[in-house]
């Protein structure tokens, strides 16, 4: 409640700081709805981040390292944590190649791209299937993305991507019954 | 919520304010536009692709290049970053600094006024005659010893209106045991003078005490009235009512009046008819009736009296003006004062209860005499409107 609470004073004054003072726009990464579907035995959650990458993120793609994009996916039931997992999503210039090397946590896909929109078309996505217990019934589950710090070898530099975002974290949620129907 | 014009300090803390606050945006400005440009050389820097193009045919070669292109490639990366970071710190310090500044202002402003406000209002508190009002010796030093001068001052002032509240009272209740023992004793002598006659009569020559009975008798009839009048007096003055306002017409309730001192007195009579004032009956006929008593005190009785009553744009001016012996012009000032009384007889109550009676119904009294010559009293009532 207080974190909630202090998230949003927090983000009023940078989004008010920003427009009143800085001609820096930044981005406001927000996830598209999140698509929650419980297979027999697999709940499988989907969404993608929108507004994320938009401003400033092309130079730092193509710096050569590796930018990692972390989603944070949690379950609950009421004030009960059931599942609470870690994904990252991850991208690689190749600068001899021109290529973009993709890594996808959810399903654990790797792959390879010139193109830089199907890069962001790919690293923006999550997808997950988890293992349920239908004696779950309805839970709560929400995705939060956010970045992490990254260090660049050449230059000995470790630099916080959060700025890029305004230290915003997406997050979204959704509810679903996981109760089979008797 | 009240507020007061600002004053100079307020002034001089809101300029310095919104020059600071001038400067650090300028500053942001320059700043801005300083890094837009940087961003915008930044973007047209485009090295990797021009040096992949590049035919390398050793592959030492090969390994510097993509050294090169690596390291440019974080080092762009890291400018973009760097710049971005700060572009938005500053804008979130500005944003923070501005946020800070203005509450500081506004706690200093606060500080700066409270205390004034405080003595301000305690002072306010003194003028309405509370001087027990007392302000905590807060703030800064200077503030402290200035609450601390207040607060001596207003417990000097409550000290020394306590002691004359109490030689006041001393002095009225002096005066008053003056007065009663005087007023007392005058009808007593008479009294004694009268019992001791019949006694030595009665003595001497029983015979004779039946002529002197009869007048010794009124004689003591007499005195005990007078000192019945003085009690009356005395009780009259001591519970002034609250004053029971009704609309009449003044010039017929002096015409009644004064009926039954017409045989006696010359009165001349002037009076604007079909007036009305709004006024406490009784103590109507109490005031005219003292007023005309003392007229009558003064004058002989071919003296004349002269009452008129005029109308002055909303007010009604009653004049009672006697052709008598006149007042001292150092006893004019006084004649309104309880006990003060220049008759051989008399309590010195009644133009003390006038003046009384005439502020429990928001009239003014007025006297002009001069010795010889005889005085005039004059009434000035707010006429009721219809």
């Amino acid at each position: 409640m207080l974190e909630a609470i202090t998230g949003k004073v927090f983000a009023t004054i940078v989004t008010l700081s920003v427009f009143l003072f800085s001609s820096y726009t930044g981005n406001d990464p927000a996830f598209r709805t999140l698509n929650c579907r419980a297979g027999e035995k697999y709940l499988v959650v989907r969404s993608s981040l929108i507004s994320a990458f938009d401003n400033d993120f092309p130079d730092v793609f193509k710096s050569g390292s590796t930018i990692p994009i972390n989603f944070q996916l949690s379950i609950r039931n009421k004030n009960r944590s059931l599942v609470s997992r870690s994904f990252q999503n991850s991208v690689k210039y190749d600068m001899a190649n021109a290529v973009y090397e993709i890594r996808t946590g959810g399903m654990n896909r790797r792959l390879q791209t010139p193109s830089y929109a199907a890069m962001l078309a790919e690293v923006s996505g999550f997808e997950c299937s988890l293992p349920y217990d239908p004696s779950w019934g309805e839970v709560s589950i929400t995705l939060t993305a956010s970045l992490p710090s990254v260090r660049f070898e050449q230059l000995q530099k470790k630099v916080d991507l959060m700025v890029l975002w305004k230290y915003q974290k997406p997050k979204v949620s959704a509810l679903l019954s996981l109760q089979k129907p008797s | 919520m009240k507020f007061s014009r600002p004053g100079i300090r307020t002034w001089i803390l809101l300029l310095y304010l919104v020059v600071s606050i001038g400067s650090l945006l300028l500053l942001n400005n320059v700043f801005q536009t300083n890094q837009q440009e940087i961003q915008e050389t930044m973007n047209k820097l485009e090295l990797s692709d021009d040096l992949r193009m590049v035919q390398l045919y050793s592959q030492a070669d090969s390994v510097k290049v993509r050294q090169i292109m690596k390291t440019y490639g974080e080092a762009k990366g890291v400018i973009k970053l760097s710049l971005s970071e700060s572009r938005f710190y500053v804008a979130l310090t500005l944003f923070i600094l501005i946020l800070a500044s203005s509450l500081i202002f506004i706690v200093v402003l606060t500080r700066i006024s409270k205390p004034l406000r405080e003595l301000k209002n305690a002072t306010d508190q003194i003028r309405l005659g509370n001087f027990s009002v007392h302000i905590p010796e807060t703030g800064i030093h200077e503030m402290k010893q200035l609450k601390n001068s207040f607060n001596v001052m207003s417990r000097e002032l409550e000290s020394v209106q306590k002691r004359l509240l109490v030689a006041e009272k001393e002095m009225i209740w002096k005066d008053l045991s003056r007065v009663l023992a005087h007023e007392i004793k005058n009808p007593l002598t008479p009294i004694q003078l009268a019992v001791q006659r019949l006694e030595e009569r009665l003595a001497t020559d029983p015979d004779a005490a039946m002529q002197i009975l009869g007048d010794s008798l009124d004689i003591i009839k007499q005195e005990i009235e007078n000192l019945r009048l003085l009690a009356q007096d005395f009780s009259n003055f001591a519970k002034i009512s609250k004053a029971q306002k009704e609309v009449f017409d003044p010039a017929l309730s002096i015409t009644e009046l004064c009926r039954s001192y017409t045989q006696d007195y010359q009165i001349e009579f002037d009076l604007l008819s079909d007036q009305k004032i709004s006024f406490d009956k009784t103590h109507f006929y109490q005031i005219i009736t003292n007023i005309l008593q003392n007229a009558m005190d003064a004058s002989d009785a071919k003296q004349p009296i002269r009452i008129s009553l005029s109308r002055d744009k909303n007010y009604l001016v009653i004049s009672i003006k006697d052709s008598g012996q006149g007042i001292d012009s150092e006893d004019l000032h006084r004649i309104f004062e309880p006990y003060f009384s220049r008759k051989s007889k008399g309590t010195g109550l009644g133009l003390a209860l006038v003046k009384k009676l005439c502020e429990a119904n928001s009239a003014i009294i007025r006297v002009k005499s001069k010795p010889g010559e005889g005085s005039e009293f004059t009434i000035i009532i707010e006429a009721a409107t219809n």
